[in-house]
């Protein structure tokens, strides 16, 4: 047991460290210089220079490569931004609290959406309202969520007026009492946790549907109902429990997805989190910013996998044993 | 015509789907002498901006250009990018699972632990820096959805071709000796071609959001061409005042996404009877 946590531990450790050189080759293997790709025209030739020497883009790619993983680990340091001329890692470190965030308001919404929906879609199975559920999921499913989520302003903030449009917080949030604060920036939640919560949660909710369905076919659950146990027991506490396994794997490994859509959702509304922060990186050419936003994305996942991994773990005792027992 | 072709007709939904993929495929190719005007046509001041009438069903944008025309000519970016970036994925995750199943198992080991890596990113981000280092173009885009997509398929054919591999004819045909590259596209390429397939089917929607998403970021295809995510950004600075930009690209984006994943879904359930009904395995998909 213990044994096979350290392994495990090692070979997340070599994955983020893989990882962060992936990002810096193709970074900086890339065809363009990074300073030139600026496109700052207040920057001559000397200030070029000046900003190459500055940053160490002017040393050997190996010693820039061992100077950057190096500062990475030993000191957390990320280099500094090209543009805004600041840490790196502060400019993350604001924003990854606002990312966490709407992430987890996002994923509270979906889990508490879909598991109930799911487990109503296997009780109804076959009826006309499930298998009309079941398509709208796949139409959902197929709208581009930036696009969603514009749809959504123009009816709920242009068109009604009863939410704002985008930002965290409204230009006067400084100056209110901490309960007008609390409400201005839950306001401010609700459309950006509707695209990245609530549209992708018919499709788990059919996750939970088939998981459920399976569990109901088991033989202890052919057992609770001889016993004489309503139907609404024999779901809600025997079934559901054993149906929940596979989708706590499911939605842990999908952590992936959950950060992708917080870089959609974000960029839209204007949230100022990781993914917004990617994004004007990307379009100023700030390439260290891209580098430090796009490895810490990837730290996230190894760190949740592992999060998810363990948490299976002490629910399920089989998972236990075997090491092997998932695919 | 095959079975599975056949099956995959008489499924209503295999149907719809057809319709909906063609229905982009036929504007886009007809849009010369169908549409109404150039779209690519700058209007008069008067011409900008117009709400959706008769003489422009679908409105004009802030340059004057009718929109319904621009539309059916943006299927073209969609449709091209999608299908040539999954079946780049698809080719690339094929080769990395063949290599990695009949492969010694150092070149195993090594090929699943590259997947491993790039499955560590959220696709998003990857996507991301690698537009970042080169000038936005369509080929860009649908190289970046190809260096990003294949994860899943090389552990699909892996997995199938481990399987496959201590079965008598595959060993039958390695006691001939027969080049690597023989046994892998003689003998085992052809009992992995329908999942191959059918994982290419069921990828093209997320990767058609992909490009939209880029295409509305500027990293895709650059004016004249046009494309449905750089329509929806046009939009997007025009929402307060003409809704009409923002709303129909996107539409057209949502019905050829659903269109692929109808169809990807009726194959599914033809190649695979046992599977009728299955839910969805979790993709890997665009935003």
């Amino acid at each position: 047991m213990i044994r096979d946590l350290l392994t495990r531990l090692a070979t997340a450790l070599l994955l983020v460290l893989a990882a962060l050189s992936l990002v810096f080759l193709m970074a900086r293997l890339a065809p363009g210089d990074p300073v030139e790709m600026l496109r700052d025209p207040d920057l001559d030739a000397a200030g070029q220079a000046l900003l190459r020497q500055q940053h160490g883009l002017d040393r050997p790619l190996a010693e820039q490569y061992v100077r950057w993983l190096g500062g990475v680990v030993l000191h957390g340091d990320l280099g500094r931004s090209l543009r805004l001329h600041r840490e790196v890692s502060i400019i993350l470190a604001e924003a990854v609290p606002r990312t966490l965030l709407l992430t987890v308001t996002a994923y509270l919404v979906h889990l508490a959406t879909a598991i109930p929906l799911g487990v109503w879609m296997a009780r109804r199975r076959g009826s006309a309202a499930e298998r009309a559920v079941g398509a709208l999921g796949l139409a959902v499913n197929s709208l581009p969520a930036f696009w969603l989520g514009l749809m959504l302003v123009l009816i709920f903030a242009r068109g009604l007026g009863w939410l704002p449009a985008s930002g965290m917080h409204a230009p006067d949030h400084a100056a209110l009492s901490w309960s007008a604060r609390l409400l201005d920036t839950l306001r401010h939640l609700v459309l950006p946790v509707m695209v990245l919560g609530l549209a992708t949660a018919v499709g788990t909710a059919r996750y939970v549907r088939q998981s459920v369905l399976e569990v109901l076919e088991s033989e202890f659950v052919t057992a609770a109902r001889a016993r004489g146990l309503s139907e609404r027991a024999v779901v809600w506490r025997h079934a559901l429990r054993n149906a929940l396994l596979p989708v706590v794997t499911l939605v842990g490994l999908n952590l992936p997805a959950l950060l992708g859509g917080a870089v959609v959702t974000e960029t839209v509304f204007a949230w100022p989190g990781l993914g917004r922060v990617a994004v004007e990186a990307l379009w100023a050419r700030d390439y260290p910013v891209i580098l430090g936003a796009t490895g810490l994305s990837a730290v996230m996942v190894v760190v949740g996998n592992l999060l998810a991994d363990l948490f299976y773990r002490v629910v399920d005792p089989r998972a236990r044993t075997g090491g092997e027992g998932r695919t | 015509m095959s079975v599975a072709g056949r099956t995959l007709l008489r499924d209503a939904g295999g149907r719809a789907g057809l319709i909906l993929i063609l229905l982009p495929l036929l504007a886009s190719v007809l849009a010369g002498p169908l549409a109404p005007g150039d779209p690519l046509r700058v209007g008069s001041a008067a011409e900008r901006l117009l709400a959706p009438s008769p003489s422009h069903p679908l409105g004009t944008d802030a340059l004057g250009r009718d929109v319904l025309g621009r539309l059916m000519l943006g299927g073209r970016a969609s449709l091209a990018v999608g299908w040539s970036g999954v079946l780049g994925a698809v080719l690339l995750g094929t080769l990395v699972g063949l290599a990695a199943g009949l492969g010694h198992a150092r070149l195993d080991r090594a090929l699943m632990g590259l997947t491993d890596l790039f499955l560590a990113f959220p696709r998003v981000f990857l996507v991301l820096l690698l537009a970042a280092v080169a000038a936005p173009s369509l080929a860009l885009v649908a190289a970046v959805i190809a260096a990003t997509g294949w994860m899943g398929v090389a552990r699909l054919v892996r997995a199938e071709t481990l399987a496959l591999r201590d079965r008598p004819f595959v060993v039958a045909a390695r006691s001939l000796e027969l080049p690597a590259w023989r046994l892998a596209a003689r003998h085992v390429l052809p009992h992995v071609l329908p999942l191959v397939v059918l994982a290419a089917a069921l990828r093209v929607g997320g990767a058609i959001l992909l490009e939209s998403f880029l295409s509305y970021l500027g990293l895709g295809a650059q004016d004249p061409t046009v494309t449905w995510g750089a329509m929806i950004e046009h939009g997007h600075r025009h929402l307060a005042d003409a809704w009409w930009l923002a709303a129909f690209p996107g539409l057209a984006i949502a019905l050829t996404a659903v269109g692929h994943n109808l169809l990807g879904d009726a194959l599914r359930d033809a190649l695979d009877p046992r599977a009728g009904g299955r839910c969805d395995a979790p993709g890997e998909g665009g935003p």
